[in-house]
């Protein structure tokens, strides 16, 4: 496993607000731009479009025989964004924090732990320490959900190491184990966000419906000294918060 | 980095993507440059990008292709130091995308003190020489290297990673001045 540092230094929390800052401003105003009215588009005339396109043309045919994936590839992805610094902020604002220096900065931000815990929503299910569970060999986590619902198999396990399940429906669980210093990506893009907490472990859960239809709900669990990662593809908010609430450490199975 | 071979196909699509969509990319752009000419070169630029996956982009629902032109747009403009923010009026969403958010108002309170700290950070990133925003901006949002952001600032390659450090560190040393004044 990696090595657990749960440390937030000063520089590391400003740095995490300010990704956030700057791709929730990209979020907004690309957002704003992608909204620009008809209005407005009508008053770019054809004549200065056909003359941009003119202009393309040949750096394009230029471009024609090879062009790198860099340049192909460069951030301008619209359905996947990386919302990085969002989850790690989130993550890291509900483990345990320790923060040098500024006994104001660090009391500012264990109340805002504080009030990061969900008030108002409260999952019980009692945990059931004794219950044997089965783990996959190859899962080099520490903990795993007790709780898979019936007619799940697990498929692969990753590079990243997180561990696909599927059933015949086409249902899939996705299980991801990470330490506070790594990198999530969630898809929040019209996304709702709702704080849990289950059995008394601090949660957040993102639910997403893509226009094919496909409903992701992902449900990030503080587990102390890690997070845990549960995103589920077409199936219920309830079977989701089951399964994360169903986690439980591996070594004392 | 690997290369990749563009064909006919593909010059097809960006054709008829620049069609549907090429009004709309020049009307995102003048909104993100001061003006038309600034403009025109940001999107053709954005275009030759795009070359090589408008067969891609062009199979997208119509909102996506938008989102997907207005994001590239936006940061070619970034990218080349010719944004201008303020003719793209934002309202406040991160306000009201936490307010969406939330289940119910008991919650609203929980979210205060975030977004406090988000508006702090944004009114401290406002005060830094546009040359440090705009290097932060395409390190942390554009994925652009350390050599375009070199170009784009007018700085050695060398000197960016540091360049953006400082930008970091004054944040820090503005936040915390705030911090001891309240």
């Amino acid at each position: 496993m990696k090595e657990q540092n749960p440390v937030l230094s000063n520089e590391r929390y400003i740095d995490l607000l300010t990704e956030l800052v700057l791709e929730q401003e990209e979020e907004n105003e690309v957002s704003e731009l992608a909204n620009i009215p008809d209005s407005e588009i009508n008053t770019v005339s054809d004549e200065r479009a056909k003359t941009v396109w003119r202009d393309c043309r040949p750096l394009i045919r230029k471009s024609k025989g090879v062009c790198t994936s860099k340049g192909n590839t460069k951030k301008v992805p619209a359905r996947i964004i990386n919302i990085a610094a969002c989850a790690v902020l989130l993550v890291c604002m509900i483990f345990p924090v320790v923060l040098a220096g500024n006994a104001q900065f660090r009391k500012n931000v264990y109340k805002l732990i504080i009030d990061m815990q969900p008030s108002g929503v409260e999952i019980s299910m009692d945990p059931d320490e004794d219950q044997s569970f089965d783990v996959p060999s190859d899962w080099e986590g520490e903990y795993f959900p007790t709780r898979i619902p019936e007619g799940f198999s697990p498929t692969a396990i990753g590079s990243s190491g997180a561990l696909d399940l599927w059933d015949d429906a086409d249902h899939m669980i996705t299980l991801e184990e990470k330490d506070p210093q790594s990198r999530a990506w969630i898809d929040t893009n019209g996304a709702t966000m709702e704080p849990l907490n289950l059995n008394g472990k601090s949660a957040f859960l993102f639910e997403k419906t893509y226009q094919d239809g496909r409903k992701f709900h992902t449900a990030v669990v503080n587990l102390e000294d890690r997070y845990f990662i549960i995103t589920t593809m077409n199936m219920t908010r309830t079977e989701t918060v089951d399964i994360a609430g169903s986690i439980r450490r591996v070594s004392g199975n | 980095m690997f290369p990749m071979i563009m064909g006919d196909r593909q010059v097809d699509s960006l054709q008829s993507l620049w069609e549907k969509y090429g009004r709309y990319m020049l009307a995102v752009a003048n909104r993100c440059c001061a003006s038309p000419d600034e403009a025109d070169d940001v999107v053709q630029n954005v275009v030759v990008r795009l070359a090589g996956q408008a067969d891609r982009i062009v199979n997208l629902p119509d909102m996506e292709i938008r989102k997907y032109l207005a994001r590239a747009v936006r940061n070619e403009a970034i990218n080349r130091g010719l944004f201008n923010k303020k003719q793209i009026a934002v309202t406040d969403t991160i306000s009201s995308e936490a307010a969406q958010n939330k289940p119910d108002s008991t919650n609203t309170e929980e979210t205060v003190i975030l977004r406090e700290e988000i508006r702090k950070v944004q009114t401290l990133i406002s005060r830094l020489p546009a040359a440090e925003q705009q290097a932060l901006r395409m390190k942390k949002v554009s994925n652009a290297t350390d050599a375009e952001i070199a170009e784009a600032i007018g700085i050695s390659e060398n000197s960016v990673s540091q360049y953006v450090r400082r930008a970091q560190k004054k944040l820090l040393v503005m936040y915390q001045e705030e911090e001891a004044e309240r």
